[in-house]
């Protein structure tokens, strides 16, 4: 409201100089009728103030030069000869009105356009800022996805050995509880017989013989156990223990980068070749490789470093020495270790080193445990391939 | 009542189990009867006498039709109380056994005194079912012997009806309602009226 009034003022104000302007310019050269200064008046007034005040400067410039410029001043009569003459100025008037207004309502649409032009750019920049976002959001996404999928291919490997593992338990336990049954109620029965008054010594004595088969069946199992555990004839070969180290550690690096272990080789260049099964002694490496780590799963604040090393111990033996910068033992454990269903880990199944032992030893070679301030050493001592 | 002597079951594949449980129960003067499978069982001809079942569960042919047995043993009206024994115990399996009936579920190696108490309890069971049983039968042989019009009153007086009104629902005298009802006392064997009501209970209650 205060803004129309000031813009119709300023019309006002703007002819009022005008015709001060021409006033003034009349005294220095009477001659001249100097209706000029009008025009720009309205051009002015028509750009900065808009439409309405452009018309309102177009009637009192129209009236004032007719009433106090063209002569006869002071009156609204007009002598016939100025008619064209004030006619033309109503023209110009008009047209610089008109000329100004629509120069300047361009001139806003321009400024308009520009700062919506901006304005999109601006949006466009943030859009693609979130966009640029959501990728990097989806990008780690799928790194991390990715991972879970290696850890649950890897978790599914185990569950499927655990439940074979299981499964091969449960039927052994079956197999042997059967003739630990029988033994058991013949032993009762036994007992039962004797107690008799008088004692039944016939049937006494043919329970204890049926405890006797039965024993001798539950043995009989744990021996086909046995057998089936360790194959009585390995099939040996002259192997070269850094090659097999180095093939395996080609093929695990890869689970390692994640776990954020170090792997450390140190092989003895002029080790001796041995004699062995190569499954079974990449099955021993893979079981101590996987303890080390395992025993290193929740190490935090120091270096994960897996070190494995091979040397020439005494003459005609090999040594492979594998360190971890996990846990550690228990010295209490460390006697107990390889026996079997004997486990540190709360879900372990105490078979890795037991098992780890029985092929050791069908090898001819020793393995021991020796706990460090941090972590632990599993030493295998193998004959070199040239004895037998 | 008397009855003969009892006798256990036993059912299970493994010979020398089955042979190991068969000589436990003897030695403490059980009398037994071995099976090698439960179709051997279903097929030998049982003595009529106090028993229970010694079952493996784990053995093949039991195992996937241990309802199926449960079932024929059941329409067969064969209510033999079973112990079941099997080698690895876990509770789904012991929870289906017992729905099958089972008395009670051990595991193996089965403690002697666990699987004698229980074969134990199952024969008393079995016993008290018999003289039960036969006293039905006895009471249901008693009632047979009875005309319609006897038994007729005989559900009405242990209905609490007094005679006179017993009379008038069937259009007798109340003279005739009192023979009828002598005779149905001396038929039945039944000492006062609380014993006849007790005797009609029986009779219609579906065991």
């Amino acid at each position: 409201m205060t803004g129309t009034v000031i813009r119709y003022g300023a019309s006002v104000m703007a002819i009022g100089a005008a015709y001060l302007t021409s006033h003034i310019l009349s005294f220095f050269s009477p001659d001249q009728v100097y209706l000029f200064p009008f025009i720009v008046a309205i051009v002015g007034v028509a750009w900065y103030c808009g439409t309405g005040p452009g018309w309102l400067a177009v009637a009192i410039a129209i009236f004032v030069a007719n009433y106090l410029v063209i002569p006869p001043l002071y009156e609204l009569d007009i002598r016939t000869k100025d008619i064209p003459w004030l006619l033309a100025f109503v023209g110009a008037t008009v047209v610089a009105n008109t000329v100004s207004l629509k120069r300047r309502q361009l001139e806003t649409m321009l400024v308009e356009a520009r700062d919506r032009l901006e304005e999109r750019v601006w949006e466009r920049t943030i859009e693609l800022q979130a966009a640029n976002e959501r990728l990097r959001v989806e990008m780690s996404e799928r790194a991390r996805a990715e991972a879970a999928l290696r850890d649950a291919q890897s978790e599914l490997a185990r569950a499927a050995r655990v439940a074979t593992v299981a499964e091969f338990t449960a039927s052994i336990a079956h197999e042997v509880n059967q003739p630990l049954t029988a033994a058991v109620a013949n032993a009762q029965a036994a007992l039962n017989w004797l107690n008799h008054k008088p004692a039944n010594v016939g049937e006494a004595n043919q329970s204890l013989v049926a405890v006797v088969a039965a024993a001798e069946r539950a043995a009989s199992v744990i021996a086909r156990v046995r057998s089936l555990m360790v194959r009585s004839t390995p099939g040996f070969e002259i192997l070269d223990v850094n090659g097999l180290i180095r093939g395996l550690v080609e093929l695990i690096r890869r689970n390692f980068a994640d776990k954020e272990i170090e792997i450390e080789c140190a092989l003895e260049p002029t080790l001796p070749l041995i004699r062995g099964d190569r499954v079974q002694l990449q099955q021993l490496l893979l079981n101590l490789i996987n303890n080390a780590v395992e025993a290193m799963s929740d190490v935090v604040g120091r270096a994960r470093l897996l070190r494995i090393q091979t040397r020439r111990g005494d003459p005609d033996r090999i040594t492979i020495a594998i360190e971890d910068s996990g846990r550690g033992l228990d010295s209490q454990d460390a006697g107990r270790l390889f026996e079997p269903f004997f486990s540190t880990k709360s879900e372990g199944m105490g078979m890795g080193l037991s098992l780890s032992r029985t092929i050791v030893e069908a090898h001819g070679g020793k393995i021991r445990a020796i706990p460090r301030s941090q972590g632990a050493v599993f030493e295998v001592e193998l004959p070199a391939g040239t004895v037998e | 009542m008397n009855l003969p002597e009892p006798i256990v079951f036993i059912v299970d594949d493994d010979s020398e189990v089955r042979a190991s449980l068969a000589n436990l129960c003897r030695s403490v003067g059980l009398k037994v009867e071995a099976f090698a499978s439960t179709e051997e069982f279903i097929a030998s001809d049982r003595p009529d006498a106090p028993s229970c079942l010694v079952l493996d569960v784990r053995f093949p042919a039991a195992e996937p039709s241990g309802l199926e047995f449960q079932r024929r043993l059941s329409d067969r009206n064969d209510r033999v109380p079973i112990i079941f024994i099997t080698g690895h115990g876990d509770v789904p399996m012991s929870v289906q056994a017992m729905k099958y009936g089972a008395l009670e579920f051990l595991t193996k190696p089965v403690r002697e005194q666990e699987l004698l108490d229980a074969i134990k309890q199952a024969i008393e069971r079995d016993r008290e079912r018999r003289v039960q049983d036969a006293d039905l039968s006895s009471l249901q042989g008693r009632y047979k012997r009875l005309t319609g019009r006897e038994r007729q009153i005989m559900r009405l007086v242990s209905g609490g009806l007094p005679n006179k009104q017993i009379a008038a629902q069937l259009g007798l005298s109340e003279v005739t309602v009192k023979v009828h009802r002598g005779h149905v006392m001396q038929k039945m064997e039944a000492k006062s009226l609380a014993d006849l009501v007790r005797m009609n209970g029986q009779l219609s209650s579906p065991t």
